[in-house]
């Protein structure tokens, strides 16, 4: 749980990357959303999207030795684009960018 | 872990709280009948729904709201999961059946569903829904009006949609709740009322089983999810409104029909994005104050939709950072817009270790041509309103300026780029005469006495704009029919 909410929040800090209107709760907000959303699906998405995205930290270990959540941002975007373009990787990207951009911006819709 | 097993008698159960269940259990206690109405999804008021439109899709829909339907591509597909159903999260929309499905169903020999027969019960609904389609207010909606300017500069149909409203204070979250109270929902109206008349009801509850002896429903197996209790309902009579996803999947897992849920149909959404030269404020409107219906015959509507952050932001999801932010700063000039098809392809629910699987099937060619042709002239009657940008609803392609630009983008799209949502799913268990029917046009379940469908999935076929009117109706006639024979 705790790799798993690791690599979470480093990939909705990508996806939030120079989102001005979002702040630092929308932010932790979105990771909270993203885990309870997953949490909700039926086990045969649970499990293979979660084995998923702690399995990124593989790659990250095999090419630049670091934890995917410890790589310096612009690795971190390098490697998150790459892998998006797999089967998969590319259905996670869309979920969660998808949840995260929701939850950011209906905290942001909230706050204003 | 689920321990005791409480026992509860009723002479008739309703099970699920949607616009078809509503309808069954007001109908049933207004004929001084013991029913009880048990649905799975909480009771939430008004107060509840000031939240983020985030928090409130988890809450209020089905799984979170990301339960896809696979295949290619993946088809997101929202459903309530609430006291009320789906009428607490759709638009309000209450259409009467276009008379021209009424008589192809009619054509199959589907007898006792003509508009003569269904009028006095679209009445009976309209005025129990307080339906009226005149919600327009000078300076406001301002993002519907474009449209119906538009579509009569094109000589296109375009009308005033009727909508179950009372009040509407224009909160702009019809999707998640109206915070306002003003969404005439069936938990407000036809539940109530079924509860003045007498009629029992019980939330938190979550069907397992239909158990049959000698072609009689029995007992119903069910959870109490709030306290982990199992229960056995002993019922005389069963009538199931528990989704058009659902009501298959119950009727699959107790062994009560093969065939359900094998041909769901359902609409498919399309979000477009459009950036006008002055401020139009469509957060500040309400959604689907008109529709054009130019193309409805060949499977195709369009209107405006919700536009707030969340919805933009989902909209969006599809574009660079960059360009998101460029886009979403021109929030008060912009509005999104929804062409609505009705494909030809199906798909089949399969039950899959105690959850389901839903596998849809679109036509390879008919289906991507009605999406071509959907954004074709949705974009064409954007930038005949004055639209600047028109951002379409397609991975890997760019924003388009004018009509020509979107025509020669949309002419090479392929079925994997469209990003589709699905909100009306229905005829899983359409009623029918030929073998092949899961129910007779009485809404009873074949080989089974004294269980009856009354949601969505009985509707014989796609009926191609939102069903709630179809279904309640529907539900009437069914109900009453069943009273009037009894």
């Amino acid at each position: 749980m705790y790799l798993l909410k690791k690599t979470l929040s480093a990939i909705v800090d990508l996806e939030l990357e120079n989102h001005r209107n979002i702040n630092e709760f929308d932010r932790r907000g979105a990771v909270e959303y993203s885990i309870n959303a997953l949490t909700l699906m039926p086990w045969f998405f649970r499990y293979p999207l979660s084995l998923i995205t702690i399995f990124i930290n593989l790659f990250s270990l095999f090419l630049n030795r670091s934890m995917f959540f410890k790589m310096s941002v612009n690795d971190r975007a390098m490697l998150w684009n790459k892998l998006a373009g797999y089967p998969g990787f590319q259905s996670l990207k869309k979920l969660i960018r998808t949840l995260t951009l929701m939850s950011a911006y209906g905290q942001y819709d909230k706050r204003n | 872990m689920v321990s005791m097993i409480k026992e509860i008698d009723c002479d008739f159960l309703v099970i699920g709280s949607g616009a078809g269940g509503a309808v069954a259990f007001r109908e049933l206690a207004m004929a001084g009948k013991d029913v009880l109405l048990i649905e799975e999804g909480d009771n939430w008021e008004e107060g509840d729904f000031d939240a983020p439109v985030s928090e409130l899709t988890q809450k209020l829909y089905r799984d979170g709201g990301v339960i896809p339907f696979l295949g290619k591509p993946a088809i997101g597909f929202g459903e309530g999961v609430a006291l009320g159903g789906s009428t607490v999260i759709n638009g309000g929309l209450l259409w009467r059946t276009p008379e021209w499905i009424l008589d192809e169903w009619q054509k199959r020999g589907i007898e006792g569903y003509t508009m003569n027969h269904l009028s006095p019960y679209f009445d009976e609904i309209e005025r129990s829904l307080n339906v009226s389609n005149e919600l327009e207010i000078d300076g406001y909606d301002i993002d519907s009006q474009i449209i119906n300017q538009s579509a009569i500069d094109l000589g296109w149909k375009s009308v005033r949609v009727p909508r179950a409203t009372r009040n509407c204070s224009r909160k702009n979250q019809c999707g998640a709740g109206c915070p306002s109270g003003a969404k005439q929902s069936v938990d407000k109206t036809y539940i109530k009322s079924g509860i003045d008349y007498g009629g029992r009801l019980l939330t938190g509850i979550r069907v397992i089983n239909l158990n049959k002896k000698n072609c009689k429903i029995k007992s119903v197996v069910a959870k109490n999810l709030k306290i982990s209790e199992k229960i056995l309902f002993k019922c005389k009579t069963v009538f199931l409104a528990a989704g058009a996803i659902n009501t298959p999947l119950l009727l699959k897992k107790s062994g009560l029909s093969a065939i359900a849920g094998s041909q769901l149909q359902f609409h498919l959404n399309l979000k477009v994005f459009a950036k006008f030269p002055n401020k139009i404020n469509a957060h500040k409107g309400t959604i689907f104050t008109r529709q054009i219906q130019e193309f409805e015959k060949e499977g195709l509507l369009i209107m405006g939709t919700n536009y707030s952050p969340s919805y933009i932001a989902t909209a969006l999801e599809h574009l660079d950072n960059e360009q998101f932010n460029k886009y979403f700063n021109m929030y008060e000039n912009s509005a999104m817009y929804t062409p609505m098809i009705k494909p030809e392809g199906t798909a089949r629910i399969i039950p899959f270790f105690g959850s389901k699987i839903i596998k849809h099937q679109l036509h390879p060619v008919h289906d991507l041509n009605k999406m071509r042709k959907a954004l074709d002239v949705t974009s064409r009657l954007l930038f005949n309103a004055g639209a600047e940008v028109v951002i379409l609803p397609l991975a890997n392609s760019p924003i388009v300026m004018s009509y020509s630009q979107a025509l020669s983008v949309i002419n090479q799209t392929n079925i994997s780029q469209y990003k589709l949502l699905s909100v009306h799913a229905m005829s899983s268990c359409g009623m029918g005469v030929d073998s092949y029917s899961v129910c007779d046009t009485d809404g009873k379940v074949k080989g089974t006495d004294n269980l009856y469908i009354c949601d969505a999935s009985v509707l014989p076929s796609n009926i191609g704009e939102s069903p709630q009117g179809t279904i309640m109706a529907f539900s009437h006639t069914i109900v009453n029919h069943y009273l009037n024979t009894e």
